[in-house]
């Protein structure tokens, strides 16, 4: 299958990186500037800091102490179920520890803690200086810490939720549980999704653009691979759970009915957008942590991943097939007897991905050397862990032996075989191995082994006794048991194996008391010989240039790479902008494209997320003036944060090596943020799309109570105001030489929205439909409140168009904001027409 | 973007032809009995169809001279296993019938 080399994809020339490496000195000084340039942070600047050799180390920290608090949950449940009929903790207590154990788990755990190794990890790993909006991460960041830490906070007030961590309605309906308690729930997992989404939007765009340049897809490490597709994931699927816990507030909060069968509304609404996220989100999972284990194990075989293309494949088939399973969570809700066959055929199938995987780790591990050192012992311990999960997997799959062992104590012991070796050993592999990348001591190899023998001997104490609790009848969720059935010695071995386990991580935290000193001037370096770039020798500028990739595994195979980039004779060997800046390449080929600047710290982000945390905690607890007021002033840090954005520098290109000129402006395709504004509307679509299955979903279950649309003008009205708007928006961007008149274009779209909005409204409230009076008010005002979300940031674009106008901001030499501004109302637009389509037309309109 | 198409569409036919069959199974569900064998035949034409598209596409990338090796089997091979998972995931459809 050879064949002539793939033809170039931005029409750069490949054979300009022939030029490297470059020959001769560098100038005085270049060094120390760039130094000067992405220098450490002093005072309060750690708080501010956008670097993500910071930001990635406080991301993966924060992860780990929600890993240690849920922990101490466990303890504290496992403690009262050693022996029957204990009395450490009450029936609600234990009721809220196991909802808040899955939960931060789960949310505050296993995803945000593979997203930080991301955001640490990716730069370096890319040959980037830094992921292309190091204030995204930052805000996703400081928002993650804040919410979490509130969340979690609700468990000293036995505020915290207890409808274990899927929250099934009805039993979190405003009924039966009054409290605060499931809003907690509701908001706080809400929030931390988004700034999860934040994440992914970062890891895409990074991944996809800020690569070093030759680093094709081919070259593309595995780890990255992993977190493309685990970002993808995340845009497609948590769209859904934001929707559910928005719908399921909205029901508790204004009582519309979309849960409540009474008044035509239905539970089972809940389980089909919970688990259109939830089982993805297992996969969102395990993706970065298989990544992790395909990058380790090589280092520690010594030889090239077996297999490296089908294991990309399988993460790609991976990302597909595990939408297409989530109803086998729901085999026991009487689901129509076709859609259980496909559920089961696709859930047997997403194992061969798994397969094809854990063979390319054993043969890896089988045709090279393998070192028994701790990431190493981390590695075969989550293989064995895993494929032994995987195994009660696969027998859950089968739809008979669901209904036996479905919420059984077998289900808890399976999920936490497939949890403990898909992620949880992974990300320890991940912590032994990386950590001499960012500290100047390795961790302790010897502590490390007795890290790893506790954590492995006290996981299956703990879970292998359970499958047989379950097998023999004990349901998952009871707070004590009765004495006499066998269950004694099961349960006192479990809870000896989670204390066993417990003392493992302990072990690990000392560990890291003792030797993690991250953020100093000197790193351990490479001490696993690992190939990839980011054991290149770095600073916080990452690395002194950046070098032209020609192998998956740079370091093993181009002679004195490390020397070379070292003494800055690749690209962007200095700051040719004078400021903090990384090279922008092409999704597929990278070849180099433009020159992005960007941003130095200041403290906007992180205000805007202490609002937003605010805005909704202060909802929590319905203190609405005060939410309202801390939303407005995050809306005010967020405008102000983008104000420094899109202004073109004085030098219009600049030398970035070699004599390679590249542009300093980009917009367009080509431009990081079109990328970035692209995924965050997909985001927006999926919202929509999920919508509109929960609009048919309840028709279906009801036909007969849904009542005609208000009559067709005012349809006919919003629809022709959207489609001019969205015309408009289109037009301001080729209009640019008159900036006026664009600015004038982007407020007319802008006002057209408002307009649309409004008639739509005023007619169903004419109309009579009330939104708590039936399933159809409730779900047609919320694909309503949905479009009035956008109309208003529509608004506020517009506004801010208008005021970057008056400051002299908008012109032809900046296209980008309008561009922006432009996709996000052509959106908005498309958006007011498919909800128009739908509530107006289907039924009411065919028949 | 050819690239991404290349490497991803046969997952995407595939992906579409879950949708459809999750949607078919569940009008047929609440539809008249008497609707029930049309809407079969919908479903063994789509079926078809979908095979026929990934093989298609599994054929063109592996043929194609404008990529390198390692897009051309990603490709090819993605999309001929999407082929057989749209088979497999058609049969307790046609066996609950
Ligand atoms: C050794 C450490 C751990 C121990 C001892 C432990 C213990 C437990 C126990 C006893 C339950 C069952 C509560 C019940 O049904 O009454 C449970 C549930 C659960 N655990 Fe763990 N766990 C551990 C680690 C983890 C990890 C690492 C994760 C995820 C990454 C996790 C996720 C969950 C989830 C999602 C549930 C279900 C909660 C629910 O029913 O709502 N656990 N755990
Ligand atoms: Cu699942």
């Amino acid at each position: 299958m050879n064949g002539p080399p793939p033809a170039s994809e931005t029409g750069f020339d490949t054979a300009l990186y022939e030029r490297f490496p470059t020959r001769g000195r560098r100038p005085k000084g270049e060094l120390e500037r760039l130094e000067a340039i992405w220098c450490a942070p002093k005072g309060w600047q750690w708080i501010t800091v956008i670097n993500n050799n910071y930001v990635g180390v406080y991301y993966v920290g924060a992860a780990m102490l929600f890993f240690v608090l849920a922990g101490v949950l466990a303890l504290l449940m496992r403690t009262q179920l050693a022996l029957p009929m204990q009395g450490v903790l009450a029936q609600e207590t234990y009721n809220q520890i196991f909802t808040m154990h899955g939960t931060v788990m789960m949310f505050l755990f296993a995803v945000p803690a593979v997203e930080a190794l991301g955001v640490l990890l990716l730069p370096q790993m890319l040959g980037a200086r830094d992921l292309p909006f190091p204030r995204l991460s930052a805000y996703a960041f400081w928002a993650y810490l804040i919410g979490g830490l509130a969340f979690f906070c609700s468990l000293f007030f036995g505020l915290a939720p207890n409808g274990g961590w899927f929250m099934y309605p009805p039993l979190t309906s405003m009924t039966y549980s009054p409290g605060i308690n499931a809003d907690f729930w509701l908001l706080g997992i809400g929030f931390i999704e988004i700034s999860a989404i934040a994440g992914a939007i970062e890891i895409i765009v990074g991944v996809l653009k800020t690569r070093a340049p030759g680093m094709t897809l081919d070259k593309l490490p595995v780890f990255a691979w992993a977190m493309l597709v685990f970002a993808g994931m995340i845009i497609i699927a948590f769209p859904s759970v934001i929707l559910a816990t928005t719908l399921l507030e909205l029901e508790r909060a204004l009582g519309w009915p979309f849960f409540d069968a009474a008044r035509g509304g239905d539970p089972m609404l809940w389980q089909h957008l919970f688990w259109f996220f939830g089982h993805p989100e297992v996969y969102i999972i395990f993706l970065p942590a298989a990544g992790a284990m395909s990058t380790i194990v090589p280092a520690v075989a010594r030889t090239p991943l077996v297999g490296h293309w089908m294991v990309v494949l399988a993460f790609l088939a991976t990302g597909f097939i595990s939408f297409g399973v989530w109803a086998h969570h729901m085999f026991t809700t009487g689901l129509p007897g076709v859609s259980i066959g496909m559920f089961s055929a696709a859930s047997m199938a997403v194992s061969l991905p798994a397969g094809v995987q854990v063979f390319s780790w054993i043969a890896t591990v089988a045709s090279g050397r393998m070192k028994f050192n701790a990431p190493g012992l981390f590695v075969l311990g989550s293989l064995l862990i895993f494929v032994m999960g995987g195994l009660t997997g696969v027998m859950a799959a089968m739809v008979p032996f669901d209904w036996q062992a479905h919420d059984t104590y077998f289900i808890v012991a399976h999920l936490h075989y497939v949890l403990i070796g898909g992620m949880v050993f992974p990300l320890f592999a991940a912590i032994y191995y990386w950590t001499p990348m960012v500290s100047a001591r390795p961790l302790s190899e010897r502590l490390g082994r007795w890290t790893f023998w506790l954590m492995f001997a006290g996981m299956h104490l703990a879970f292998l006794p359970m499958h047989l609790t379950g097998l023999m009848g004990m349901p998952r969720r009871v707070y004590t048991y009765a004495a006499g059935r066998d269950w004694e010695w099961p349960n006192l071995i479990s809870t000896l194996g989670a204390f066993v386990f417990a003392a493992g991580v302990l072990i690990w935290v000392i560990d890291m008391i003792r030797n993690f000193r991250p953020f100093g001037t000197s790193e351990a370096g490479n001490v696993y010989g690992g190939g990839g770039l980011e054991w290149l020798p770095a600073g916080l500028y990452s690395t002194r240039s950046i070098p032209v990739v020609r192998s998956l595994y740079p370091l093993w195979d181009q002679k004195n790479l490390a020397r070379d980039v070292a003494a800055g004779r690749y690209f962007l060997p200095g700051a040719p902008t004078g400021g903090r800046e990384t090279l922008v390449t092409s999704p597929v080929n990278a070849e180099p494209q433009h020159l992005l600047r960007m941003p130095v710290p200041s403290g906007w982000h992180v205000w805007a997320a202490v609002f937003t945390a605010g805005f909704f905690l202060l909802l929590t607890v319905q203190a609405y003036a005060a939410s309202v007021l801390s939303g407005v002033l995050g809306i005010a840090c967020v405008l102000r944060w983008c104000w420094f954005l899109d202004h073109p520098l004085p030098q219009k290109q600049v030398d970035v090596g070699a004599g390679i000129e590249l542009k300093t402006y980009a917009s367009g395709p080509s431009s990081t943020g079109w990328w970035a504004m692209v995924v965050t509307l997909v985001v927006g679509g999926m919202v929509l799309a999920m919508s509109v299955f929960s609009y048919v979903f309840l028709w279906s279950r009801n036909p007969e109570a849904w009542r005609p649309p208000p009559e067709v003008s005012s349809l006919v009205i919003a629809a022709v105001s959207a489609s001019v708007a969205a015309v408009l928006a289109w037009l301001a961007r080729r209009a640019l030489n008159r900036p006026w008149l664009a600015t004038a274009m982007v407020l007319a779209a802008a006002g057209l929205l408002v307009l649309a909005f409004g008639v739509d409204l005023s007619a169903w409230r004419g109309g009579g439909l009330e939104p708590h009076a039936s399933a159809q008010g409730a779900i047609v005002y919320a694909i309503l409140s949905w479009q009035g979300f956008f109309v208003a940031v529509a608004a506020i674009m517009g506004l801010y168009v208008l005021l970057r106008r008056l400051y002299g901001y908008v012109g032809p030499d900046r296209p980008a904001t309008i561009e922006l501004v432009g996709l996000f109302l052509g959106y908005t637009a498309a958006q007011a027409l498919v909800g128009l389509c739908v509530t107006r037309l289907f039924p009411g309109g065919l028949s | 973007m050819k690239t991404w198409l290349s490497l991803l569409g046969g997952l995407a036919v595939w992906a579409g032809h879950f949708l459809a069959a999750y949607v078919i199974a569940s009008i047929a569900e609440i539809a008249d009995p008497q609707h029930r064998q049309p809407l079969m035949m919908v479903f063994v034409a789509l079926t078809i169809a979908c095979v026929l598209a990934a093989s298609a596409l599994a054929l063109r990338s592996w043929r194609t001279t404008r990529q390198g090796v390692f897009v051309r089997r990603l490709s090819a091979f993605g999309s001929a296993v999407a082929a057989v998972a749209i088979v497999w995931q058609s049969l307790p459809v046609y066996w609950a019938r």
